[in-house]
């Protein structure tokens, strides 16, 4: 994983895409409800592309999108 | 009043010493594929303090000569000019940090500003002993002092030279082309994990055909500690992305188990022999260096 200029990792947690309403538990970031994979898919990918960050499709089907500091 | 003036000899002498002195300070400097520094300015920059330093050394012999004992103790202005070229490089290249594709790292730009240090140090020395031996052979025929002058100075120039030219991840490591592959969100190299960042069909498509990777396997198991050093590592890839360009993404990782790092990144020229080349040609920094073989100076030669 890259590290910042300071050599320390700190990365952003910009959005979660879900399918299941019930991981849906408040934070900082935005936590967005697809409808199906094709939705989350493009969901996730919209977000990153927009705030410049990457995405991390996490074993249990959840989509990070993250964001180097 | 003539007496107040320089003799014709010890102008021979400051004059030939300040032109091999300022020699040697532009045969060290290196524009190659790491362009630093940078070409025109930079390079004026380095000539010029080199023609400094080099006029510091061959004024020393002439002021001995002339009983002016207090007068060498300027060489202690030098030091505190070849200190202030060390702290100028730091600060230039620590303010162009945010500017790059990725960082040099604190331990690359030392090591950076301690060789431009230690350059200046060279022209000194060189147009020291090139006044010395001039003072020495003292012949009537001036072209006869001029050339045995120079001819040590070459000497010089070229012992020390081989004394503080540094090793380069190529002496200790091979370095070769990796196998990206693309497992889910996940990159794989050579089949070691190297992250899961890529969970956008974008990130994994444009990984998987525009991406390249190398793997630095290091030739003895305890060249590892110097490898795997951090800031090492960040020079490397500093290189390569420098060597390259940077489109997106760039990663590294260490493999603990097979001794392997992994670079990996999506440039934007994608040549891979250049940047095998430019990984291998990164030099080891002082500050990283653990291993006594790789402490070893190429006085006597490169191994």
């Amino acid at each position: 994983m890259p590290r910042n200029i300071e050599g320390k990792y700190q990365y952003d947690i910009v959005a979660i895409v879900t399918q299941n309403k019930d991981r849906i538990l408040g934070g900082r970031q935005l936590t967005l409800l697809a409808q199906n994979e094709e939705e989350q898919k493009a969901m996730a990918e919209e977000v990153a592309l927009t705030m410049k960050a990457s995405v991390v499709k996490v074993k249990f089907g959840d989509y990070f999108v993250i964001r180097m500091l | 009043m003539s007496s107040e003036i320089i003799s014709n000899e010890n102008l021979v002498i400051i004059v030939t010493a300040i032109i091999v002195g300022t020699i040697a300070r532009l045969t060290t400097i290196k524009a190659d594929i790491r362009q630093y520094p940078s070409y025109p300015n930079g390079y004026m920059i380095n000539l010029f303090t080199g023609f400094i330093a080099s006029a510091l050394g061959a004024v020393a012999i002439p002021a001995l000569m002339a009983k002016d004992f207090v007068a060498v103790t300027f060489l202690t202005i030098a030091i505190q000019q070849f200190r202030d070229v060390r702290k100028s490089e730091k600060e230039s290249l620590k303010e162009l940090e945010k500017t790059e594709y990725t960082f040099r790292g604190d331990a690359y730009i030392d090591g950076i500003s301690k060789t431009f240090e230690a350059r200046n140090y060279i022209s000194l020395i060189v147009s020291l002993f090139t006044a010395i031996t001039m003072r020495i052979v003292s012949s009537d025929v001036q072209l006869i002092n001029i050339i045995s002058g120079a001819i040590a100075g070459f000497i010089t120039l070229y012992l020390l030279k081989r004394f503080s030219k540094g090793k380069m991840i190529g002496d200790i490591a091979q370095v070769y082309q990796g196998k990206i592959e693309i497992r889910d969100s996940d990159l794989y190299v050579d089949g070691m994990y190297v992250t899961n960042l890529l969970g956008s069909e974008h990130a994994s498509e444009l990984f998987e055909r525009e991406g390249l990777a190398v793997v630095i396997k290091p030739n003895e198991d305890r060249f590892s500690i110097t490898l795997d050093n951090y800031g090492q590592r960040q020079a490397a890839l500093f290189e390569a992305t420098r060597a390259l360009g940077l489109k997106r993404y760039h990663f590294i990782r260490k493999d603990f188990e097979k001794r392997r790092i992994v670079i990996a990144m999506v440039p934007i020229v994608p040549n891979i022999d250049r940047f095998i080349d430019v990984v291998k040609q990164t030099p080891l920094l002082e500050s990283t260096k653990k291993s006594q073989d790789v402490l070893d100076t190429n006085m006597a030669g490169r191994k």
